[in-house]
């Protein structure tokens, strides 16, 4: 018997039925990511092996929250600093030569140190709640082996929604075709599987690997 | 573009050039590794040893109690300095060539902080008391002393260790999504759970390069204030040689001319073993000579900074303790210091030997020699020269419980930087590829 993973809606989310398009040529994905965004689409994903500062300028997103959990973070710490320092002085006082028991200014290491600790640690946290955990909610894209259709539009991603039928996956999956919902851009390195996004997370799910890319 | 590595490299070369490093790595680097654990074990006896016998089996005699084990405290803090340099505050500069050798700096500065961290809990005494460094409700109601330096220490070191593991692991992420999408095997499964579900997706990026930003924005002013703070064990006390308010630029500089030439110490075998020579190219070398010439200037400046305050001052104590130094029964230590860290930078004015793997090898051990001594004459000797105890002033031998330890702390550095280099992506993948040209229509794909 099968056990029935309790996190398998987590983190194997049923695949998004979708169109993925892969681009060989940046230039090629920035101008489909404009067409998508003319025609009135935002419910897609690029996928690109490095950062690229075009394809953020055609993509025109907000910028990141994480700042908010830096900067919270750093204050927070700033404040555990010097609560720490001056209530454990105060709490154990060392009086030497009638110096000040809560003495701000070795203290300013401490405080220092954990500023840069929890300022640190909140933004690993912030860049996992807003990266790793809430991109989970948009599903594993895995459309196999119909690369060579979605690379027929690789002209404009716009036209590949028309253009390219969505061919129906393989049994497991709704034969009917489904409207896409999501529709993927995928800026390959090469070789294609070498695009981050395009192998599910885990083992034996990996299907877009065929070939050689252009 | 010259940042870029050479000409022929596309992303299929980096991702594959890369991801071969975890493969099969040859006889070379067993043979290495079998020399780190080798040493590991002499640390290892060496210290089981100590536990038992206690301090004594170190060759301290009074008044130098702060010997090997603090000089390789500091030693291996400074090699961890120039990692966070490289990958962080090189990346807050933009200088493209950083991308090849970051990865192999970052992860050595996470293993000398964890070598540099076990020097002062030997140094302690009664070891398994190290708990009480750490500020934690007790039935006694004590605290620590938040005014000493020590104290500090241990807050900047703590500091230091988590901020420069998470991030080299948050640096690592993306890496390992690629390598995972080439793994067969247990492999895969290692590096599809270590991943984390990257995927690449211009939401992860968003996030994910904004937060880097922030962590190297942070681990800049850190990396500054560690060694800083390490310096001032030494200057907030009263010794001369020790009291100096140099002692903070001073230590800064001199761990980043050390970590720097261990930067460099390291990747001539790993480029070697593991055929990188067309990502980490010639070029890189240069670079990080041109940084080590940089440091190394600043260090020899520093040196004779000292000297002239000491003279200069008119302190009869500060100037005897210098003369000391030079001309006192330690004089070899003080002159090995003052050739490699003085003289032999100067090597590096010439682009020959900037663009010679093997003389920049031969220059980055030398390097690390003459930074050990320093750090051994700045502890040790100014002690043994220290003018307050005149009676007690005994000489210093140091002792096998000393040498045997210092080499296990050698093989302890290099047994998990060795398995690190073998087991993930040594070389960013993702950063290289950053500073190639992006393929764009109508060219060919930068071949």
């Amino acid at each position: 018997m099968k056990l029935v993973n309790p996190l398998a809606a987590i983190f194997h989310p049923p695949p998004t039925p979708g169109l993925l398009a892969v681009f060989g040529h940046l230039d090629a994905a920035v101008d489909a990511i404009g067409r998508l965004r003319a025609a009135g689409h935002s419910d897609f994903t690029v996928y690109s092996p490095v950062p690229r500062h075009e394809l953020e300028d055609a993509l025109d997103q907000p910028v990141s929250p994480v700042r908010m959990f830096t900067l919270i973070g750093g204050i927070a710490g700033c404040a555990v600093g010097a609560w720490l320092t001056l209530y454990m002085s105060y709490d154990w006082p060392i009086v030497l030569g009638g110096k000040p028991i809560g003495s701000i200014p070795p203290y300013v290491v401490i405080m220092f140190e954990m500023t840069v600790l929890f300022g640190a640690l909140s933004t690993i946290l912030g860049i996992a709640f807003n990266a790793l955990f809430a991109a989970r909610r948009l599903g594993t894209v895995a459309i196999p082996g119909r690369i060579a259709a979605a690379r027929r539009g690789r002209r404009g991603g716009a036209a590949c929604l028309s253009r390219v039928p969505l061919l129906p996956p393989w049994p497991p999956w709704p034969r009917s075709p489904a409207i896409p919902t999501t529709s993927c851009i995928a800026l390959a390195g090469s070789p294609p599987c070498d695009i981050n996004g395009a192998s599910s997370p885990m083992p034996g799910r990996s299907r877009l690997c065929p070939g050689r890319f252009p | 573009m010259a940042d870029t590595p050479t000409s022929r490299v596309t992303y299929d070369v980096v991702t594959r050039s890369i991801a071969r490093t975890l493969g099969n790595p040859g006889k070379g680097y067993f043979a290495l590794l079998a020399l780190a654990v080798a040493l590991l074990a002499v640390g290892i006896v060496c210290l089981l040893f100590l536990l038992r016998y206690g301090l004594g089996l170190a060759g301290y005699s009074h008044p130098v109690y702060w010997a090997v084990y603090i000089t390789c405290f500091v030693f291996w803090v400074g090699i961890a300095h120039s990692g966070t340099l490289i990958s962080a505050i090189l990346f807050l500069f933009r200088s493209g060539w950083r991308t090849a050798v970051y990865r192999t700096a970052e992860a050595m500065t996470v293993f000398a902080v964890m070598t540099a961290g076990l020097f002062p809990l030997i140094h302690i005494g009664r070891q398994w008391y190290f708990y009480w460094l750490i500020p934690y409700p007790n039935e006694r109601g004590l605290w620590p002393n938040f005014k000493s330096p020590l104290i500090w220490d241990e807050f900047a070191i703590g500091t230091y260790f988590t901020v420069s593991t998470v991030f080299l692991i948050m640096g690592l992420i993306p890496d390992i999504a690629a390598v995972r999408d080439l793994a067969t095997g247990w492999r895969k499964k290692l590096y599809a759970i270590t991943a984390v579900g990257w995927r690449g997706t211009n939401e992860q990026w968003r996030h994910y390069t904004r937060g880097y930003l922030y962590l190297a924005a942070l681990a800049t002013p850190l990396v500054l204030s560690v060694h800083s703070v390490v310096s001032w064990d030494f200057a907030m006390a009263l010794v001369p040689g020790w009291h100096a308010t140099l002692f903070a630029p001073y230590f800064v500089a001199g761990a980043i001319y050390s970590g720097v030439a261990m930067v460099i110490t390291l990747l001539v075998p790993i480029r070697k073993l593991f055929h990188l020579e067309e990502l980490i190219t010639v070029h890189h070398f240069e670079n990080l000579a041109k940084l080590c010439l940089l440091t190394g200037l600043i260090v020899s400046m520093s040196y004779c900074t000292e000297n002239f305050t000491a003279w200069f001052g008119g302190n009869a104590h500060e100037r005897a303790a210098f003369w000391y130094r030079a001309f006192g029964p330690f004089w070899w230590a003080s002159w090995t210091m003052n050739i490699c860290n003085g003289l032999l930078p100067w090597l590096l004015w010439s682009k020959k030997v900037r663009t010679s793997v093997v003389a920049l090898f031969v220059v980055s051990i030398f390097v690390n020699i003459g930074m050990w001594f320093e750090r051994f004459v700045i502890i040790a000797v100014s002690l043994a020269g220290e003018p307050f105890e005149r009676f007690a002033n005994a000489t210093y031998n140091p002792t096998w419980a000393d040498w045997g330890i210092m080499a296990g702390s050698f093989g302890w550095f290099f047994m998990w930087f060795l398995l690190f280099v073998k087991n993930f992506p040594a070389v960013s993948i993702s950063e290289v590829k950053e500073v190639l040209p992006a393929p764009k229509r109508g060219k060919a794909v930068a071949a």
